[in-house]
């Protein structure tokens, strides 16, 4: 009996090896090509989170290394600025400033008491900044209610110098009536309620967010320039223990008018 | 004339081209297999290209991560710096010099012919306004002068500080002879804000 080798020859290559091909088709469809094409698109989204997160902290190097060549600059505009909007209450040096820019525009001082608004303590409200949400800054306030005799020139001048003044004061309300117990001609009888922020800053180094702040941005220093105009206010502890005696604390409660 | 004479049988013909069916068969299905594992290949190369690159990226990160850390101390101070700068633009955007306010209220004021006995200054930007005039013509001059936009003697920017005027009521008082008033006087609080 002979055998046919190019029978078993044709049949190998025209039957098998398709047969085969296909098995392995298949094989590497179910064990290569599926799990990798799930695998791809995450991996994907994971490189270009490393991407952009590698590019942040590039970014925000650089700019802490610009900052570190400033560092002097940075603590000098920090403290700066914490002279217009102070860390705590420091109601004595508030009342003595108030008290001494009623003095300096020619006012007599009849009322000065103080107290706490802490309603916005704690309390922050998104603002958008550069397509980021960032927390809006709240504040606590000392409210000092300011009774005075004076002259309309006198408090003009009293507002524009407290507006010049280094450390924040804001005017809430006014009232004044020409004083019938004076005597004197044109003279008013003054109510200001004023407010005065105090926001306490601890900040911390969160490595992976980024740094928006420019210390050389113009807007920032456009703002430094104007704080650097205001007057500032420095009373010696022998100035604050002389404050004047009409200042009572009314602590907890908003001063009536 | 010379004529074609196929004289291979029909069977001999059927099996030819089932056979050259079955070659291109066996050349496609050899085709798709390179095809796919061509694609494999390329999956597996991307796959350790991107797996590759996100370690290097890895590396990266946590250099600069660590040369951060290092930096505490800067960051903090920039980030008090820009909280506490945060925090005086918004106070700063949102006064209102009412030093100016005053000082045009009184450029609006007719010379000794009226005078403003008591003023209060309300949230709602409003002004509430008492006094006396020597006449009924002062105080109207007074009025319009404050509703007047283009005031000669306003502040660049401020002539329309005082948006609206409300001639509450005007008596006349027998004793003094002078036409006492109470108006309501709404104010533009931007334009105290912008300067």
């Amino acid at each position: 009996m002979s055998i046919n080798t190019a029978t078993i020859k044709d049949t190998i290559i025209n039957f098998l090896v398709p047969l085969v091909a296909l098995g392995v088709c298949v094989l590497v469809g179910f064990v290569v090509i599926w799990p990798y094409m799930s695998a791809l698109p995450s991996l994907r989204e994971e490189l270009q989170q490393k991407r952009d997160l590698a590019e942040q902290l590039s970014d925000k190097l650089a700019k802490l290394n610009t900052l570190a060549d400033f560092k002097g600059t940075v603590g000098e505009d920090e403290e700066l600025i914490t002279k217009v909007l102070v860390s705590d209450a420091a109601v004595p040096e508030l009342l003595t400033q108030i008290d001494t820019i009623g003095k300096e525009a020619g006012l007599q001082v009849t009322k000065l008491s103080y107290s706490f608004d802490e309603s916005a303590a704690g309390k922050t409200a998104p603002a958008a900044k550069d397509g980021k949400v960032e927390e809006a800054p709240a504040y606590d306030y000392v409210i000092v209610t300011y009774g005075t005799l004076g002259t309309y020139a006198q408090l003009k001048t009293f507002l524009s110098v407290l507006e010049g003044s280094a450390r924040f004061v804001d005017a809430e309300s006014l009232r004044y009536s020409l004083s019938a117990e004076s005597g004197e001609k044109n003279q008013l009888d003054i109510t200001l309620v004023l407010k005065s922020p105090f926001r306490s800053v601890e900040s911390s180094a969160v490595t992976d967010d980024p740094i928006l702040f420019d210390i050389a941005s113009e807007e920032f220093l456009g703002l430094l320039n104007g704080v650097k105009k205001l007057k500032l206010y420095e009373f010696s502890p022998d100035a604050i223990l002389s404050l004047p005696k009409e200042a009572t604390e009314a602590s907890g409660s908003t001063p009536a008018d | 004339m010379l004529k074609n004479i196929d004289l291979i049988p029909e069977e001999e013909r059927q099996e030819q081209v089932r056979k050259s069916a079955v070659k291109v068969g066996t050349i496609l299905a050899v085709f798709i297999l390179l095809v796919v594992l061509g694609f494999a290949a390329y999956l597996i190369y991307s796959s350790t290209q991107f797996k590759s690159e996100t370690a290097s990226l890895e590396t990266d990160i946590v250099k600069s991560r660590t040369a951060i850390k290092e930096l505490s101390a800067i960051e903090i101070s920039a980030r008090n710096l820009d909280a506490r700068y945060q925090a005086l633009k918004l106070l700063f955007e949102n006064r209102r010099y009412y030093s100016i306010l005053l000082t045009e209220l009184e450029k609006r004021l007719p010379a000794s012919s009226v005078v403003i006995e008591s003023l209060t200054l309300n949230v709602d930007n409003t002004v509430n306004v008492s006094g006396a005039g020597a006449d009924y013509l002062a105080i109207a001059k007074f009025a319009k002068n404050l509703s007047d936009s283009s005031f000669s003697g306003a502040q660049e920017k401020l002539g329309a500080l005082f948006t609206n005027v409300t001639l509450n009521s005007v008596n006349l008082d027998q004793q003094t002879s002078q036409a006492k008033f109470f108006i309501i006087v709404e104010f533009d609080p931007k334009l105290l804000r912008l300067l």
